[in-house]
């Protein structure tokens, strides 16, 4: 609760010192006033963010979230999250590859969820690319009992004593030297306990240098298994 | 000749007031770093900046500041084991410690009081709040 509390004051405190500072200095140089207004906004807006996933965190971890469960097409869950995350793309004038099968077995899962979790990892992937030259490839395909998504980036990769470090709660990882990362540092552990609940794993697999690739399985549908075992016996 | 002594001494004291106090900035938020750094600064402080413990601990010992605006968490070492480290070199009494915290109160309070800090400032701070507390570790 502790590091909540120490999350949430964070972007607050610059909040209250730079609204104090253009309070009490009528004087101060419109450049300056720009910039610290804002970073007024920029913080404000972390800090909604921060509040939004702190709680919808809470929410799942004491039980209390909705989950819509139905049966997905995954291909198509992803196909929406990667529209969705065109701009970002764009942005960083990176391509996004996608190796998608058709008419594979449906998944059981909450579709918003699904969603949120290729979100959080499509925005991951594009966070740390060189501009110009990144490329983000993701892949589904089948197992034996469920179905496998791969969202692997061309970036710089995450350091082997990072790897379990950036599933944990409000830990952020990344080029210190360069502006500090704008995440929450909840977006993971968050994604991992959607795809958990709905009986997946999410992990990552990465060698610095060449990139990261962050998989998460989900088992088939219940239907879905009796066919397959049916298909598999006769 | 006496009366050119006496002057001079004074003189030496009025620019040892006007020269400025020096503060070191010690936290990882960028951010919080550039305001406090900007009203510092309009108040005629120099500013010196770390953006974790160890840099910190580094820059006190080459730079000597007056004071040192410390936050407990901080990557690298964090303020409390920098503030112990500080306290623990005689040659360093001299630098006011104002520890800035975020996380709860009592316990983090004490904890740095203990450990030799000379004041402590809960997140967020009113910059007025600050600015007196700063003067008051300075003798201002």
């Amino acid at each position: 609760m502790s590091s909540v509390t120490h999350e949430l004051r964070t972007p607050l405190t610059s909040i209250r010192a730079f609204s104090e500072l253009l309070r009490d200095d009528p004087k101060m140089h419109l450049a300056d006033r720009e910039r610290f207004l804002g970073l007024i906004v920029s913080e404000a807006e972390r800090l909604t963010r921060l509040i939004n996933q702190t709680l919808d965190l809470a929410k799942i971890e004491s039980g209390r979230a909705d989950w819509n469960g139905c049966e997905l097409d995954l291909k198509e869950v992803i196909e929406q999250s990667v529209a969705a995350t065109g701009q970002l793309f764009r942005e960083k004038g990176a391509l996004v590859e996608l190796d998608l099968p058709d008419n594979l077995p449906r998944i059981l899962a909450d579709r918003d969820r699904l969603i949120q979790v290729m979100l959080n990892l499509l925005s991951n992937a594009v966070k740390f690319l060189a501009p110009g030259s990144g490329r983000v490839t993701v892949m589904l395909r089948m197992l034996a009992d469920g179905l496998e998504v791969s969202v692997a980036d061309n970036g710089p990769g995450i350091r082997p004593e990072d790897q379990q470090l950036i599933f944990e709660k409000f830990r952020q990882v990344g080029d210190t030297l360069t502006a500090k990362p704008s995440g929450t540092g909840l977006g993971l552990p968050i994604s991992r306990r959607i795809v958990e609940h709905f009986g997946g794993r999410l992990w990552v697999e990465s060698v610095p240098g060449d990139g990261a690739t962050f998989r998460f399985t989900l088992p088939f549908a219940p239907v879905q298994e009796q066919a397959l075992a049916q298909a598999a016996a006769a | 000749m006496r009366r050119l002594q006496q002057h001079s001494g004074l003189w030496l004291l009025m620019i040892g007031e006007l020269m400025s106090k020096k503060i070191l900035i010690a936290d990882d938020e960028q951010n919080i770093v550039i305001s406090i750094e900007f009203l510092l600064r309009r108040e005629g402080f120099e500013v010196l900046i770390a953006g974790d413990g160890e840099e910190a601990l580094a820059k006190v010992r080459a730079e000597r500041p007056d004071l040192v605006l410390l936050d407990v968490m901080m990557p690298r070492m964090n303020g409390f084991d920098v503030c112990q480290a500080l306290r623990a070199d005689p040659d360093l009494s001299a630098t006011r410690i104002l520890m800035l915290t975020a996380k709860g109160r009592d316990t983090e309070v004490s904890k740095g009081l203990g450990l030799g800090a000379d004041g402590y400032m809960t997140k967020p701070f009113s910059t007025k709040e600050l600015l007196a507390e700063v003067r008051k570790l300075l003798g201002m």
